[in-house]
């Protein structure tokens, strides 16, 4: 039989007859070339699918998960799934509604927030695996890379492993930079309770040698429960981390089982005599029971003196804190005081610096009459103030006693105390306090403090011009204090404006448009005030507008000018320098303008 | 802002001109590139500002969009959103109205325009209220469409054999090879995402061994192996396609688009596929438009979501690239890039007939099977130089998976299990689980 058309596979090449499946011609001898059957193909093809994927997960399965370092992960690692070795500096932060637990990690290259979800969340939290400030932990998980943050997923539960830290115990005077995410131990009495916001306490730990703060923030009692109940005075053991809040050191609990309360009555300061204080006692705390012999006003404050029969010393009573004092107008000659204080000493004299109001007890004066009154002491006049009740040094006089001289501010010198003179400069620094401004003044000479009280304030009316870069004139009387030279006004008429601050022109950014490479410029951003939190010297502001939210470090000085006005939602203005702090962007504000 | 626009523009602009000619390539991805444009931009940051970044992609996206249908219909080499296309695609190409498909699938494109820029007022509030309904459900729907998706495909044949076991073999062979597709590139994608051999710090093109594996290197295979001869085409200067048939395919297609824009893991191909479903469209002509719209919404449209001010989505290749370097800020940029979306779309538009013009010229003049080796051997230099030995690696495991659906006759589709399978695992909390099973981590 024969076929027309060759077939290939079908019909011999050779005679062209039909061979079938034959591999060669029965009529001619001829082999026959085949061709490859589909189905030959399909079977390869599914065992090279099974066999590649089995090879595959084999292959991966034995691989060790790369180690990665925080500081090298860029872009182009989005979702790498990595394990990364680092100590736990910030957290956990718990979100009990979307079950999420968040945690910053450390490694020597850079910090990242790592987070778990859902499952392993609950996982974590029933394994009783909750990663604390100060603990070693290797984690596997995918990494999450975004233009203005970068986080890391963890995958399970058993990829976290925690290693604790060891605890010390350490007096609080000790703790220093090296001892930052340490595992230490304090014991104390509590010195304060406050919650300067909500989510966090801040207990004051006061121990012989120094005074610190001990957090417990609000996730840590979601995790485990709220801290035994604790009153001023009560002394107790914290275990925690240390770690540093704007250089000051603080001691972060890990659970609030870290602080318990002791037997001991108190393990902070001793009770001591006057004449025990000595040299080897400069920067500890101690506790005195002594008479007022003297009290005299200062610039910033309060100065007692205190006898008992082995000796006087100075008590130092800064002005914020006289005013929080609620008996002040007790302290008078022979008014017997217990005063717990750091000792430090001044011009060769030993002072005791108490460090808040409750640090100072009194008695009713008693021996009045046996107190040597001072020659420039006044009678205490009824239904004075408390500070007015004082025995005051007298204020500078309003009549100068001579011309007041221009001079350059590299001329000035301690012994042109009470001199009255006229410097002029450019402000550099603006810094507000109880009673009134200061203000640092640069001629390029030198820098020098130039103090303007309230009163001659409120009637100062280029007090809003007295921004930083203002080119200024002043008259006034010159003043030691602390060693620092301050020019003191002795009204408004003695503060010329020279020339105003010169503001630069910078365009309003979009918040979201901000990144690493913005750090150290000066910027500035609009957006709705949408959360606020107080630290020490100011507060912190966020804004948010449409293309994302940042943090506004807004320090007291600045944020003066704005205080009345800040309220949620309120639309912000905000200029300043951005800075990286945690790995985060903020900005740190010199102007602030709320609408 | 106004002074700001026309360099925007001119950037899109370059960038739609650059992804008309990368488009041209079989097999080659939009993203392949772009992620050489990521790459640069990582490396030297200061070689090109963020938002003239991010509109240079966008021309790239928008004329990718639109012009990879050139090669998929004239070179037959699809990707996860053209995979639907190919097939009514080539039928009109066999039949010499390539020409004719390449410019109904421009005019779903036009449609795919017309639709973002009348959603492109209410978009933030639209997605942004959708996004918060659907994130906490996103587990089971993808296990849904998955079911869908597996359970849709009907057997074929079934009726000849001589035996029971024999019938039953033939109904269930397709079936079977399309489970063991899906089930086999799931746990490629388990792997890729628990213990991928690509190095970390090229993590961003992680999928790109085994898309290039699945979809792209089997077709050129295919095409190698096969030598197909194409006849004569016919450019028609009139299009078989009433206002009303253009309507229904714009429509159907906007509905996929767009659920494949917003919903993760779902792509183009997924999306218009279930949409076709969805409005039972079953003429060819009809098929076409709004595979060409479902395809344009899904690149484009998910590249779109990622500039809205408030709500930022970030979906799809392109947006999870840029996001790591870029954030966009405010409505300016926003309408921009509507804006531009549009003039590019419409620029994309006369290249595809032009282009289309020279494919027809191109595939009577050189043989198929040339333009089939080079395409080959680009891919391997793009896996080899974005993911190194690897990636080459995972290529491999992944060529067979996806040359299984063409030697069985099953939906290619199902080699999205990829992604699917992770991902709605992960979703589900199971993810881990199912990687420790497999030893993975």
């Amino acid at each position: 039989m024969t076929v027309s058309t060759h077939q290939v596979g079908a019909t011999c090449p050779s005679c062209g007859r039909f061979v079938g499946p034959l591999e060669k011609c029965p009529y001619c001898g001829a082999a026959i070339k085949k061709r490859i059957p589909l189905g030959y193909l399909r079977i390869v093809c599914l065992i090279l699918a099974v066999l590649g994927v089995a090879i595959l997960v084999f292959a991966a399965g034995g691989a060790a998960t790369p180690l990665t370092k925080i500081g090298d992960i860029g872009a182009t690692m989005n979702y790498a799934y990595v394990r990364l070795d680092g100590v736990v500096t910030r957290g956990p932060l718990y979100d009990p509604d979307t079950q999420t637990l968040r945690f910053y990690v450390t490694d020597d290259t850079g910090e990242i927030q790592a987070g778990a979800f859902r499952d392993v969340t609950q996982a974590l939290l029933a394994a009783e695996k909750i990663p604390a400030v100060g603990d070693k932990i290797m984690m596997e998980g995918n990494l999450r890379v975004r233009d203005d943050f970068t986080s890391f997923n963890l995958t399970t539960a058993d990829k976290l492993q925690i290693i604790p830290p060891d605890a010390r115990a350490i007096q609080i005077a000790d703790i220093g930079f090296d001892d930052e995410y340490q595992y230490v131990i304090v014991r104390g009495d509590v010195r304060d309770l406050r919650q300067p916001f909500q989510g966090l306490t801040l207990i004051t730990l006061g121990d012989a040698s120094g005074e610190v703060d001990v957090a417990l923030s609000g996730d840590i009692e979601k995790l485990y429960g709220a801290r035994a109940p604790l009153a001023l005075g009560d002394s107790v053991e914290a275990r925690g981390v240390v770690t540093y809040f704007r250089d000051t050191p603080q001691i972060l609990l890990r659970q609030p089982r870290d602080l318990q309360k002791m037997d001991v009555d108190n393990t902070a300061a001793t009770v001591i005599r006057i004449g025990a204080i000595d040299a080897a006692r400069v920067n500890q705390r101690v506790q005195v029971v002594a008479q007022v012999t003297r009290v005299t006003k200062f610039s910033q404050g309060v100065r007692v003196t205190l006898a008992d029969d082995s000796g006087a010393l100075t008590l130092v009573l800064w002005q914020d804190l006289f005013d929080q004092i609620p008996n002040a107008h007790e302290i008078q000659n022979g008014a017997q005081l217990q005063v717990l204080g750091k000792v430090s000493q001044y011009r060769g004299e030993y002072e005791i610096v108490p460090q808040r109001a409750s640090d100072i007890k009194i008695s009713a004066a008693t021996a009045q009459a046996n107190v040597t009154a001072l020659p420039d002491a006044t009678t205490i006049a009824q239904n004075t103030s408390p500070l007015d009740a004082l025995t005051a040094t007298p204020r500078p006089t309003r009549e100068p006693t001579a011309a007041p001289t221009p001079r350059a501010i590299a001329s000035l010198s301690a012994a042109d105390k009470d001199a009255l003179v006229i410097v002029n400069g450019v402000l550099t620094r603006v810094n507000p306090f109880s009673k009134g401004m200061r203000y640092t003044l640069d001629d390029t000479t030198g820098k020098i403090t130039v103090l303007i009280w309230s009163d001659v304030l409120e009637t100062l009316a280029l007090r809003d011009a007295l921004q930083v870069g203002a080119q200024v004139r002043v008259t006034g009387k010159i003043d030691v204090f602390n060693d620092m030279l301050e020019i003191i006004p002795a009204n408004a008429d003695a503060v010329e404006l020279l020339a105003a601050a010169q503001t630069p022109q910078i365009e309003t950014r979009a918040i979201g448009s901000l990144s690493a490479d913005d750090v150290d410029q000066i910027v500035q951003v609009q957006g709705a005030l949408v959360d606020l939190a107080d630290f020490s010297k100011g507060k912190y502001v966020t804004l948010q507008d449409d293309s994302g939210k940042i943090q506004i470090t807004v320090f007291s000085d600045v944020l003066t000018t704005v205080q009345a006005k800040l309220a949620l939602g309120a639309t912000v203005t905000a200029r300043g320098k951005v800075n990286l702090f945690r790995g985060k962007l903020e900005i740190v504000a010199d102007t602030m303008v709320i609408e | 802002m106004n002074a700001e626009i026309l360099p925007l523009a001119l950037y899109a602009i370059v960038g739609t001109l650059l992804a008309s000619l990368l488009a041209l390539i079989p097999a080659l991805h939009v993203y392949n590139i772009a992620g050489i444009f990521i790459l640069f931009a990582v490396s030297a940051q200061k070689f090109i500002g963020g938002d003239e970044l991010a509109m240079l992609l966008l021309g790239m996206i928008v004329g990718y969009a639109m012009l990879n249908t050139v090669s998929a219909i004239f070179l037959g080499a699809p990707d996860d959103s053209t995979i639907f296309i190919v097939l009514p695609g080539q039928k009109y190409l066999l039949m010499s109205r390539g020409y004719e498909a390449a410019a109904l699938t421009g005019i779903g494109g036009l449609g795919g325009i017309v639709i973002l820029i009348l959603l492109a007022p209410f978009a933030e509030t639209l997605f942004g209220t959708l996004r918060a309904i659907v994130l906490p459900h996103l587990h089971w729907i993808l296990a849904v469409i998955i079911v869908y998706m597996l359970m849709a495909e009907w057997p074929k044949g079934g009726d000849r054999g001589a035996t029971g076991l024999a019938r039953l073999w033939d109904a269930w062979k397709g079936l079977g090879a399309g489970i063991l597709t899906f089930a086999l590139s799931g746990i490629l994608g388990m792997v890729l995402m628990y213990a991928s051999p690509v190095p970390t710090e090229r993590a961003f093109q992680n999928l790109l061994p085994a898309f290039v594996g699945l979809f792209a290197v089997p077709w050129v295979m295919d095409n190698i192996l096969s030598g197909a001869k194409i006849p004569p085409q016919h450019i028609a200067k009139t299009f078989d396609a009433p206002p009303a048939m253009i309507a229904r395919g714009v429509f159907s297609g906007a509905l996929g688009g767009l659920f494949a824009a917003f919903f993760p893991v779902v792509t183009g191909g997924v999306g218009g596929y279930l949409a076709g479903h969805a409005t039972a469209q079953r003429d060819d002509r009809v098929f076409i438009i709004s595979q060409g719209t479902s395809k344009f919404l899904y690149y484009v449209g998910a590249f779109w979501l990622f500039f809205l001010p408030a709500a930022r989505i970030v979906k799809g290749g392109m947006s999870g690239m840029l996001a790591t370097i870029y954030t966009p800020a405010g409505y300016d940029l926003y309408y921009v890039s509507v804006g531009l979306i549009a003039l590019c779309g419409v620029l994309s538009f006369f290249l595809l007939l032009l282009y289309s013009r020279a494919a027809v010229w191109l595939v009577q003049k050189v043989n198929y099977r040339y333009i089939s080796i080079a395409t080959m051997f680009l891919l391997v230099a793009l896996v080899y130089f974005f993911t190194g030995v690897g990636g080459l690696f995972v290529m491999l495991v992944a060529v067979p998976i996806g040359w299984l659906p063409v030697l069985w006759g099953s939906r290619r589709m199902n080699c999205l299990g990829v992604l699917l399978v992770p991902i709605t695992l992960n979703l589900a909390g199971l993810g881990p689980t199912v990687a420790e099973w497999l030893r993975l981590i």
